[in-house]
């Protein structure tokens, strides 16, 4: 599908200070149409004072945020906010006669989009919690916005909804809808979005594409010492480095930096007369990158 | 916007079962208070002097806790509940916000103080017949007690509803701050106990008159107010506070 490079939000050099302590500073952060942003960092780091001032509960000391208002910006809070003593439908008719853009079939739809039964009369109090974080979904979901902004979305969630969640994630960002997704849960971020930024300290840390060959290294493993010699010696006439990852009781094997395809690789390496014994795409690991950004300073956690 | 938000508000306010419960322990105590007047002496007992009676006797003390609780906390259960942010995610913005906050305690305190007056005397009409207040009103308004018995009731209950309007106000106004529901709501309870204290205190500059009747809401009032005056005091308060929280909610930076 072709994907539109229309751009839904846009964050440009973003500071928050309270009290002269600096909470976000200097944040320049874009999403385009159709595209899932993860938001990770450790706790305090800045994550849910962003979403805040996107969302319009704070406001930037300087900076801009720039998206479509009329379109408006669905949100899912990290605690369900609910009427308890009214019914799903009822909590969202009421919500939704704040805009007054959308009738009855569109609250059905977003009720079934998320796996509720619209004609439920069950108070909203007596819902479990992976319940009332499907209707916390719904109502951010059920005035069509183009920007998303979920706060731990998995939260209370059983496996059966976090899958749900995911499809329904895809779905709209097949529709067009820029989605940002802040969450501890690393392996769900890597399964969902499309790219992450890493935030420490309030600062935008670093941006990872995780769905481009740039970003993800290539393991590989040859039979023998002289396939290794050839191999060392083949990436350094490439100007590539080749990081040793195994020790002597195993094949020797290393890794190659992103960029380059593996199809092209193991023809050139074939050519050369290296014995491949086995060739991987390595994914990124954002844990690896949240524990560098979270390391100890001082002994304490940044 | 400001006319659907208003709406929503005003949904979310009638969707509280509290004001119900809120509703018929204030018609309780207030009928304590007419079991209270049948102690005592009066040439002629009627509805309208019962009526007086026990609103003069109930609401000076049960009043600030009343409104506190009817619709007080109306702005400190948002953030407390994580709604406003769902409020505010759909371009409604703070002005629009604490406006309809401010104008949704009014109208709650209006129909609920006239709601809970009105019940109240309907309660009391087989009992009681009509007459005037002969011993029992409020020292700047006995000839409208004598003449006119009823128009007095109205203007007092016109007084109740001033007053819980401004109590509500006070609520609102703390509430911008502290985001604990309990302790906004019994703020004007504490702020009006403390200011009757204070001014009850022995102290040089004190003048000698109830302080009840200073806050202008009980029947021995020492000094020479009029009913219209008593309105304009408590209807100065209530817009004092409304305003002071629209501009203090307007101006923060973070909710």
């Amino acid at each position: 599908m072709k994907r539109t490079v229309e751009k839904v939000l846009t964050i440009t050099r973003l500071n928050k200070v309270i009290r002269r302590k600096t909470i976000l500073k200097d944040i320049n952060l874009s999403l385009q149409a159709g595209e899932i942003m993860g938001l990770i960092g450790p706790n305090g780091a800045g994550k849910s004072t962003l979403l805040k001032i996107v969302s319009g509960t704070a406001i930037a000391t300087s900076g801009r945020v720039a998206y479509n208002r009329n379109a408006g910006v669905g949100i899912l809070p990290e605690s369900p906010a609910l009427l308890p003593a009214m019914n799903a439908r009822q909590n969202l008719e009421l919500l939704a006669s704040i805009r007054g853009v959308i009738g009855k079939q569109e609250i059905f739809e977003a009720l079934e989009a998320v796996g509720l039964d619209p004609y439920n009369k069950k108070a909203v109090g007596n819902y479990s919690l992976g319940m009332k974080q499907r209707l916390m979904l719904a109502q951010a979901i059920m005035e069509k916005p183009k920007l998303l902004l979920l706060d731990e979305p998995t939260n209370g969630l059983d496996p059966l909804g976090i899958i749900d969640l995911r499809q329904l994630l895809f779905r709209l960002a097949d529709e067009g809808v820029g989605i940002i997704i802040a969450s501890h849960l690393l392996n769900e971020i890597e399964r969902m979005c499309h790219r992450v930024a890493v935030i420490s300290n309030g600062s935008i840390w670093r941006e990872v594409n995780l769905r481009t060959d740039e970003e993800q290294s290539i393991e590989i493993s040859v039979r023998t010492a002289a396939d290794w010699e050839r191999l060392a010696h083949w990436a350094s006439e490439r100007q590539l480095q080749l990081t040793v990852i195994s020790g002597a009781h195993s094949f020797p094997s290393g890794m190659l930096p992103g960029g380059q395809r593996v199809s092209e690789i193991v023809e050139l390496l074939t050519t050369a007369g290296i014995a491949i014994e086995g060739i991987r795409r390595v994914p990124i690991s954002l844990e690896a990158f949240f524990l560098e950004c979270s390391q100890l300073e001082d002994g304490v956690y940044r | 916007m400001f006319g659907r938000l208003l709406k929503f508000e005003l949904r979310c306010l009638l969707k509280k079962r509290k004001l119900l419960l809120l509703g018929t322990v204030a018609v309780i105590a207030l009928i304590g208070g007419v079991v209270h007047y049948l102690g005592y002496s009066t040439p002629r007992r009627t509805v309208s002097e019962a009526f007086s009676f026990a609103t003069d006797l109930i609401f000076p003390l049960l009043l600030p806790l009343l409104a506190g609780i009817a619709t007080g906390d109306i702005l400190a259960e948002d953030t407390e509940s994580g709604l406003l942010p769902l409020i505010f995610s759909r371009g409604v913005t703070s002005l629009q916000y604490v406006l309809a906050k401010v104008v949704t305690g009014v109208i709650g305190q209006v129909c609920f103080v006239a709601g809970v007056l009105v019940i109240f005397a309907a309660t009391l009409t087989p009992f009681f017949p009509s007459g005037p207040i002969l011993t029992y009103a409020v020292d700047f308004a006995q000839d409208l007690a004598i003449n006119n018995p009823w128009a007095y009731c109205l203007a007092m209950s016109l007084i109740y509803s001033l007053a819980a309007i401004a109590f509500a106000s006070i609520a609102l106004l703390v509430s911008v701050w502290v985001t604990n529901t309990f302790a906004v709501m019994v703020a004007p309870t504490v702020i009006y106990l403390a200011t009757v204290y204070a001014l009850g205190m022995d102290t040089p500059s004190k003048i000698s008159f109830n302080p009840y009747g200073n806050l202008a809401l009980g029947q021995f009032c020492g000094l020479p107010f009029t009913l219209p005056q008593i309105a304009v005091y408590w209807l100065i308060v209530a817009t004092i506070t409304s305003a002071l929280t629209v501009l203090a909610f307007s101006l923060k930076r973070k909710w």
